[in-house]
């Protein structure tokens, strides 16, 4: 009797467990087995997206990939599509690391290998983290969804999170409520306009509640090791993508934070260092044909003007639209010939800048 | 290596288990070995530089406690002893120890950063307890492997019960214990799919509303919130232990050896001294056998004896963690033992409700200090909790008992309604069902579980449901980019 009941156990419940795994495998709520299917509407809100990026970049149709972090969280699709003529997919990963864009860019580029451009952000002061480095402070990074082993994938398919939250509300929606299928755009998600209702910084404000930094704060220089993890990040996850892919155009751009940030690294005595490593990365940068880097820390009107920032690192929609018309135009770009001089002056202007 | 995780259920205990019994059946040794190297790989999971702790430990211990089985010297078994709480200092309360010097003296001592190895209280203090049992000469011709199994047997490894060598070893030995027992799987399946339940439905929901709440929300609380959190955490603190405790005996019954009981109802304690008596029973134990009696007991009179028990409060706070809030939960614990044994007489006069009140009330309000960063905080939240000053209770506490088959089950029952006109609906029914398991149940490592179709049917689906109750989807918190 008790051998029977072991073996009841074992297979009523594998049994059970097959039909939310068989739901979920069917809906693919993240897109992990296949593209979207007809009839559901697929959420791809920032809160999932390090559970849908992956699934993006390898089922969806496209040529080109807007990524970085959440300052390129803003360019819209469709200006991105009318300038470089392409058919693009944004994947961003707000918060994250080097090793998380680059691994979603290689991820797309294997599924994708003709891709047109890859624009992507250059985020300064993430330069020298590890080249592995993922933030497990911000959320459980779902891994398993991220590489092509089956045995991790019960913790997609074995997860009523998923199940109840995800697959349950699609097929309501389908079957229930009549609404119609589809996959959310994301061609103007975190686009803010100049109309928007939304506190945009009020310099006055800013800087009568900010306190200056009157002393003098020490940076610290850039260390051995941290050297050597800019070259390791910028290595394993930019410029390895660009060397396999060579008919690819890659396009790093330096986001155009506003002084508010730099004046955050000189309080933490960071932004020596920080500007230390930009220069170690572009020099790598500039090494490979099909990268072009641009940088618009040169351009004073904007990133002084707080009324052009949300916060003290994100933008709003003009200044994305600035950026892309940039690079359509070549404007911002470092060359070998213009990025010493462009970065000492940089060095000189944001070190000796009045906080 | 968790036990609710997939890894664990589906990978590492199927092949644990197949793995034991068939090479039991080519000889007494290859299993034990097997096992050994099973517990040692899930205890290495997590970071393979533990191993080096662990099995440092089980060599020295298993050569010192050699010496002391030929010579009963003394000062070898101080030595062992030292050695063993040396080891546990340097990496729980070093750091703490450093920053109790800053705080006192202003000065700088660097804090380095020290990980803490798993199940290091456990697996030493099981240790210490054999050295001494080996200095007594209670310790039998135990080879190397039959040692190093008793001390890393993966279900009690990082979480307890501390095991007695006495209790273990023999069951190793034991050959009918290496053959294939139905019934005993049976009932360790049945012990083992209750014990992840509560962990991952019932623990991890009142973790939810804890975890925000400390999280850098304390500053804010609310009289209710912080009733609602202290109550919480009295839960989750119930329920992930009951739970460890169920999973370890049941997966010890698919090995066919008996782990003893850890836990047994304490909410159901109407004193203090009960609450001790059923919660964490091996570890009081311990306390008991190696440092109670050893000091005099209750048999030296009053004074010797209420200094006695404060000493293994003491030593018990200090065991939990490295913080004076363990240290002062402790030393309150303590306290309330000796005042109910001072006023016992008075104490029993009592209602038996008021009694049960007390002690739930007391256990709770020190959970709270269990829980919380620092002394400072403990004392703030009470005093805000006690001056009712703000009624509401965010949104978030509400949402953190929403499970996510909620919509799917209030569909199904057309709730949605009732849902909507009662927004605690979720928190109450938790709190609800808490007291009820917590209160009207047997302990479950004292059941016997026969195979039924019943229990059968009723396992086979709890255990589906905890399966798929493991993992989530864990909502991307965008802050500080």
């Amino acid at each position: 009797m008790a051998k029977r009941a072991v073996i009841s156990i074992l297979i009523i419940s594998l049994l059970l467990l097959a039909v939310p795994s068989a739901i979920i495998f069917h809906i693919d709520p993240f897109f992990h087995y296949h593209a979207p299917l007809d009839g559901y509407y697929y959420s791809r809100n920032e809160n999932i997206e390090r559970y849908t990026n992956d699934g993006v970049a390898r089922h969806f149709e496209f040529d080109s990939l807007i990524t970085g972090i959440s300052i390129s969280a803003g360019f819209s699709i469709s200006e991105f599509n009318s300038l470089f003529d392409t058919d693009a997919e944004k994947i961003i990963y707000s918060g994250g690391t080097y090793k998380e864009t680059g691994e979603g860019i290689s991820r797309a580029l294997k599924t994708n290998p003709d891709m047109k451009v890859v624009l992507c952000s250059l985020f300064l002061d993430k330069l020298y983290q590890e080249k592995d480095h993922r933030r497990p402070d911000i959320a459980d990074i779902p891994t398993y969804l991220y590489n092509d082993l089956i045995f991790d994938d019960i913790k997609y398919l074995f997860n009523k999170d998923v199940l109840f939250n995800y697959c349950y509300p699609m097929i309501t929606g389908r079957y229930k409520d009549g609404a119609a299928g589809g996959v959310e755009s994301l061609d103007t998600e975190g686009y803010i306009g100049r109309d928007e209702e939304i506190s945009y910084f009020d310099p006055d404000k800013v800087f009568a509640d900010r306190e200056p930094v009157n002393e003098e704060i020490c940076q610290e220089p850039l260390s051995e090791e941290d050297a050597a993890n800019v070259r390791a990040n910028i290595s394993q996850n930019v410029i390895q993508a660009a060397r396999q892919y060579p008919n690819t155009r890659f396009i790093y751009f330096v986001p155009p934070c506003s002084i508010l940030h730099y004046s955050d690294l000189y309080e933490s005595g960071k932004l020596l260092k920080t500007l230390q490593a930009e220069e170690i990365a572009i020099d790598m940068l500039l090494d490979c044909d099909n990268i072009e880097v641009y940088s618009f820390n040169d351009r004073k009107d904007i990133i002084e003007d707080l009324k052009n920032y949300s916060d003290p690192i994100h933008y709003g929609g003009w200044i994305y639209s600035f950026i892309l018309e940039s690079i359509d135009k070549g404007e911002g770009r470092l060359t070998r010939d213009n990025a010493g001089e462009f970065l000492e002056n940089e060095k000189e202007y944001l070190m000796g800048y009045d906080y | 290596m968790l036990f609710n995780s997939y890894i664990f259920i589906f990978a590492f205990l199927p092949a644990a288990v197949i793995g034991y019994y068939l090479l039991a059946k080519v000889n007494r040794l290859l299993p034990e070995v097997y096992l050994l190297l099973m517990s040692l790989c899930f205890y290495g999971y997590f970071n393979p530089a533990y191993l080096l702790i662990i099995c440092g430990s089980i060599v020295g211990n298993y050569l010192i406690s050699g010496i002391l089985s030929r010579k009963q010297d003394k000062l070898i078994l101080v030595l062992g002893i030292v050695a063993n709480t040396a080891v546990i200092f340097y990496f729980k309360y070093f750091n703490f120890i450093k920053e109790t010097i800053n705080g006192i003296f202003h000065l700088d001592l660097m804090i380095t950063d020290i990980v803490l190895p798993l199940g290091i209280s456990f697996f030493t203090f099981q240790q210490i307890s054999f050295l001494v049992d080996s200095y007594k000469g209670e310790c039998k011709d135990y080879s190397f492997v039959e040692y190093a199994l008793f001390v890393s047997f993966f279900p009690q490894l990082i979480a307890g019960p501390i095991v007695l060598h006495r209790e273990t070893i023999p069951q190793f030995r034991d050959p009918l214990r290496k053959k294939v027992d139905f019934d005993n799987i049976y009932s360790g399946i049945v012990l083992f799919t209750l014990g992840l339940a509560k962990k991952v439905i019932l623990a991890d929901t009142f973790a939810r509303c804890v975890t925000w709440a400390f999280d850098g929300n304390v500053d804010t609380l609310t009289s209710p919130e912080i009733f609602i959190i202290m109550l919480s955490y009295t839960f989750q603190i119930y329920f992930d232990f009951s739970a460890y405790s169920d999973m370890a005996c049941g997966i010890g019954r698919i090995f066919n050896i008996a782990i003893p009981m850890n836990f047994n109802s304490p909410y159901k304690s109407y004193s203090i001294p009960e609450f001790w008596g059923r919660w964490h029973m091996t570890l009081g134990r311990f306390l008991k056998e190696y440092i109670y009696i050893p000091l005099g007991g209750s048999r030296k009179g009053q004074a010797r004896t209420y200094r006695n028990i404060m000493l293994i409060f003491l030593v018990s706070g200090i065991w939990h963690g490295a913080n004076w809030t363990f240290i002062l939960w402790g030393i309150l614990h303590g306290v309330a033992n000796c005042l109910t044994r001072v006023f016992r007489k008075q104490y029993d006069r009592m209602h038996m409700a008021f009694q049960w009140f007390i002690t739930f009330a007391y256990v709770s309000i020190l959970w709270l200090l269990f829980r919380a960063d620092s002394i400072r905080q403990w004392v703030r939240l009470l005093l805000r909790m006690f001056k009712m000053e703000t009624f509401t209770v965010r949104k978030e506490i509400i949402d953190s008992f929403s499970l996510p088959e909620r919509g799917f089950v209030f569909d199904l029952f057309h709730l949605r309604g009732l849902a909507g006109k009662i927004p605690f609906i979720c928190p109450l029914l938790f709190f609800a069902f808490a007291f009820v398991v917590c209160l009207n149940h047997r302990n479950s490592v004292e059941k016997k579980f026969h195979a039924n179709v019943l229990t059968t049917v009723f396992t086979a689906l709890l255990l589906a449901y905890a399966v798929i109750s493991v993992g989530g989807v864990s909502v991307f918190i965008y802050f500080n980019f």
